[in-house]
């Protein structure tokens, strides 16, 4: 047991260390703002968890494109360059939420990072923009509902009429959380989400 | 351990490392490759799959349609859908089938030695907002298996390619190696026998220096034995030779006529001449002494070119106008005395001092003679040519009537004896300063003409057969029955058998037949052999040292002071010739000579021992001046 909590120490410690280095003071305070979050929701019910998640990131996170932000037509940050950052576009959203919740405990089976394709400015609104929202299924086989980054409520699915799911995933068989030695996989590097989970190791998570 | 055993060990330890290093190295990265590359077709194949399932109509029939389809036409061991609840939708796996090709098995052992899995790959498959179900999508690896075997073989093969090519580079370098060593062990080995040979220096830089070193000390012994061979000339020419003439003065010549015709070999018989200048005192007060001098030196001229005709002959010049000549070995006494007056004539001539008077006697003489006998009879026949005055030859034959007539009578005699192992040995014995025997001399008697004859009597006739190769292997073959009874033997080994590699080959092969007598054999060689079969004399001597063999020369002293390269030789041991011995009490050169020659002779290791010792006064003396064995009559 001890030798847990030293443990959750060091990757702390360590994931202090990376933004201090990356963004500074700032940086660094965001990442403690986050950390007594995810210490004060620890042992509050799943839906009290998903709204402190999606309030803290809608509230702290400015929606940015990544060419701007990044210099990159698309770059997936990790949840500690969105932070530190203090921006990002919605899969950046949506990562972070999406391992926020799993440090909360929340299982992974629950959890859908979900391609949506959604329909801007109201029903009859012929514009469509491709987006990413975060599904939380309470049951495998419920309606999930759905952390967007458009809007600041949660909602059930079948409520989003302008979002249309195409396509889901999560980190099952990828994503082993707290691993101590991270495997340096070069070609991992390869696919958007399996960098963003190997950056991830590398910095602490 | 030896040296080329400690570099094979360190060679196959290299080799090993360097290859199982290799080896493993390159069966972990192949492996790890593979494991990711399966891992990531996992992925994509799982991803695209569930992709486009999540775009069509949940139709079970259709999913199983495309599984099945992705299944049959591609490289997998398991394709499932499964529910969200965990119940399998569709599952289609590979079976193992027994009709797999052998060839393409990998073996059982390989697969649980290097144990790769490359992990699953797992995508969602969505139905709109709802989950439809997980898709777990598996390649089969036994590709990855027949790929990794077929490289890690083929590694295998080349290992044992290169470890033979290896072995072979190895096996040259190390015989380059090794080649110079055995060199200066050879060297070394040679050196501790006192045997200063010298190597040719070897490219390896240590062994150069090793052999450097050994060479200069071979060097210092051959410059030490030089010197030391200058001043026993030196001292020789001053108390053996005539100054004028360099021919043997009065003394010496006596000493070496009396050591001829007491000797037991093929040497013991020939032809003695006697040449006077009869008007010396008269030329030398009418022509001065200048002329008579020249005339002198021309007439020892010719004296030395007989000499150097004919081997083991000599000359010597008694006093002022007398000269004699023993040519051994040559019965003719007739050809020799018309060679000599025709050869002084003829010298003479050419420098037109006609006046001389120079009769000359010439008259066989026997082994066993007397010496003052002889004299006496060769004084008898110049006193008839100066009888006849001016350059008269009269020549005295006085050969034996010899049963055996002819040559082919010789021949048949000899060899029937040899045949019928009419052959013995005798025995002289040979000791040391407190009269031990080392060994005993056994010249060989044969059974000839109803009694046993001592070697002078046949030998000639046999060296001119060329038989003596025969006797001699006899000699030897009799001489090893002979050890088995006790004492160690000495035989004499002719120049002809020396010089015949037949003689040669059997003689060691006989040797080697007894090993344990033929360490009780002694060998000797005559003393010119180490002058005019060098060669033949020093591998001789190493094959017979090998064996265990004592090796020496004899009758030693004359030509010493010509022979080159002694001291790489190896001999054991030196007998002295009884010329040098005869008297050596009242002769002070020829104890200097002989102090000289045992010095050297213990600076290379060698006994020195003195033959045809004939009193206890020259006993005595020769004790005194260092020699280590004695024999003769007195012994």
């Amino acid at each position: 047991m001890c030798g847990l909590l030293c443990f959750a120490e060091i990757t702390v410690n360590k994931l202090e260390a990376t933004i201090q280095k990356r963004f500074g003071a700032v940086g660094l305070k965001k990442l403690q703002a986050w950390e007594t979050l995810l210490e004060n929701n620890k042992t509050k019910t799943t839906a009290e968890k998903n709204k402190a998640v999606n309030d803290f990131f809608n509230k702290n996170t400015r929606f940015e494109d990544d060419i701007n932000h990044w210099k990159t037509s698309d770059y997936w940050a990790t949840p500690l360059e969105t932070l530190g950052s203090e921006a990002g576009d919605c899969e950046d959203y949506t990562i972070a939420k999406y391992f926020s919740l799993i440090r909360l405990g929340v299982s992974v089976e629950h959890l859908r990072l979900i391609y949506v394709k959604a329909q801007i400015g109201g029903s009859s609104s012929k514009v469509f923009q491709a987006h990413m929202v975060l599904g939380y299924y309470e049951q495998p086989t419920s309606i999930p509902l759905i952390l967007d980054s458009l809007i600041s409520d949660i909602q059930t699915a079948d409520k989003r009429t302008d979002l249309h799911p195409v396509f889901s995933f999560n980190s099952d068989g990828l994503w082993v959380g707290n691993q101590a030695q991270p495997q340096i996989d070069p070609t991992a590097r390869l696919s958007r989400w399996r960098d963003v989970l190997e950056r991830m190791k590398q910095e602490g998570f | 351990m030896s040296l080329i055993k400690q570099l094979w060990i360190g060679i196959i330890v290299m080799l090993l490392l360097a290859m199982g290093g290799s080896f493993a190295i390159s069966i972990i990265s192949a492996k790890s490759y593979l494991e990711e590359q399966l891992r990531v077709k996992n992925i994509d194949n799982a991803t695209t799959l569930a992709l486009s399932m999540s775009q069509m109509e949940k139709d079970p029939t259709t999913f199983e349609l495309l599984i099945s389809a992705q299944f049959d036409t591609g490289h997998y061991e398991v394709i499932s859908l499964i529910d969200p609840d965990k119940n399998i939708i569709v599952s289609r796996r590979y079976e193992e089938n027994k009709n797999d090709d052998q060839l393409t098995r990998v073996p059982e052992w390989f697969i649980n030695l290097v144990n790769f899995d490359a992990a699953p790959g797992i995508a969602q498959v969505q139905d709109g907002w709802k989950q439809y179900g997980i898709l777990l999508v598996k390649s089969h690896s036994r590709y990855a298996w027949q790929a990794l075997w077929k490289s890690t073989s083929q590694l295998i093969n080349w290992f044992i390619v290169a470890a033979f090519i290896s072995g072979l580079v190895g096996t040259i370098i190390l015989k380059f190696i090794s080649s110079p060593l055995n060199t200066v062990i050879k060297q070394a080995e040679a050196i501790g026998e006192r045997r200063f040979v010298t190597s040719d220096e070897p490219k390896t830089t240590e062994f150069q220096r090793l052999v450097r070193a050994m060479n200069a000390l071979s060097q210092s012994v051959k410059t030490m034995l030089e010197k030391e061979t200058l001043q026993l000339e030196k001292l020789r020419r001053e108390s053996q030779l005539d100054s004028l003439t360099d021919l043997p003065n009065r003394n010496h010549f006596l000493n070496l006529l009396e050591s001829k015709l007491n000797r037991d070999d093929s040497d013991s018989s020939g032809v003695i001449a006697i040449i006077r200048f009869l008007n010396l005192t008269e030329l030398n007060n009418r022509l001065g002494r200048a002329s008579v001098d020249l005339a002198l030196m021309q007439i020892a001229g010719v004296l030395h070119q007989f000499v150097g005709h004919y081997p083991g002959s000599f000359a010597g010049r008694l006093n002022g106008s007398d000269f004699m000549l023993v040519i051994v070995n040559n019965p003719s006494a007739e050809s020799i005395g018309a060679e000599l007056s025709e050869q002084i004539n003829s010298q003479l001539s050419e420098e037109n001092i006609t006046t001389i008077q120079l009769p000359i006697a010439v008259c066989t003489y026997n082994s066993g003679e007397k010496r003052n006998e002889l004299l006496h009879k060769l004084d008898g026949a110049l006193a008839q040519a100066e009888l006849k005055g001016n350059r008269a030859v009269v020549i005295v034959n006085t050969n034996q009537q010899l049963a055996h007539r002819n040559l082919a009578d010789w021949r048949d005699a000899i060899n029937h004896a040899l045949q019928v192992k009419k052959i013995q040995l005798a025995h002289f014995p040979v000791c040391n300063s407190s009269g031990v025997v080392l060994h005993y001399e056994a010249p060989v008697r044969l059974l000839l003409d109803d009694d046993w004859q001592p070697a002078g009597y046949f030998m000639p006739w046999a060296a001119r057969l060329g038989i003596m190769p025969t006797i001699d292997l006899e000699v030897i073959r009799t001489a090893l029955i002979s050890i088995e009874k006790g004492n160690a033997i000495a035989v004499n080994i002719s120049a002809d058998a020396l010089c015949n590699a037949l003689f040669r080959e059997e003689a060691l092969a006989l040797l080697n037949q007894s090993l344990t007598q033929a360490k009780g054999l002694w060998l000797e060689f005559p003393e010119s052999c180490a002058l005019r079969h060098m060669a033949e004399l020093r591998s001789f001597t190493n094959a017979l040292r090998a064996i265990g063999c004592h090796v020496g020369l004899e009758h030693v002293g004359l030509e010493f002071t010509k022979i080159r390269e002694l001291q790489d030789i190896g001999l054991h041991y030196l007998k002295i010739d009884g010329a040098i011995v005869r008297d050596i009490h009242h002769n002070i050169g020829n104890q200097n000579f002989l102090s000289g020659l045992c010095k050297i002779g213990h600076s290379l290791g060698m006994l020195m021992i003195a033959e045809g010792v004939n009193s206890i006064a020259e006993k005595e003396k020769l004790l005194q001046l260092d020699v280590d064995g004695l024999t003769g009559p007195a012994i």
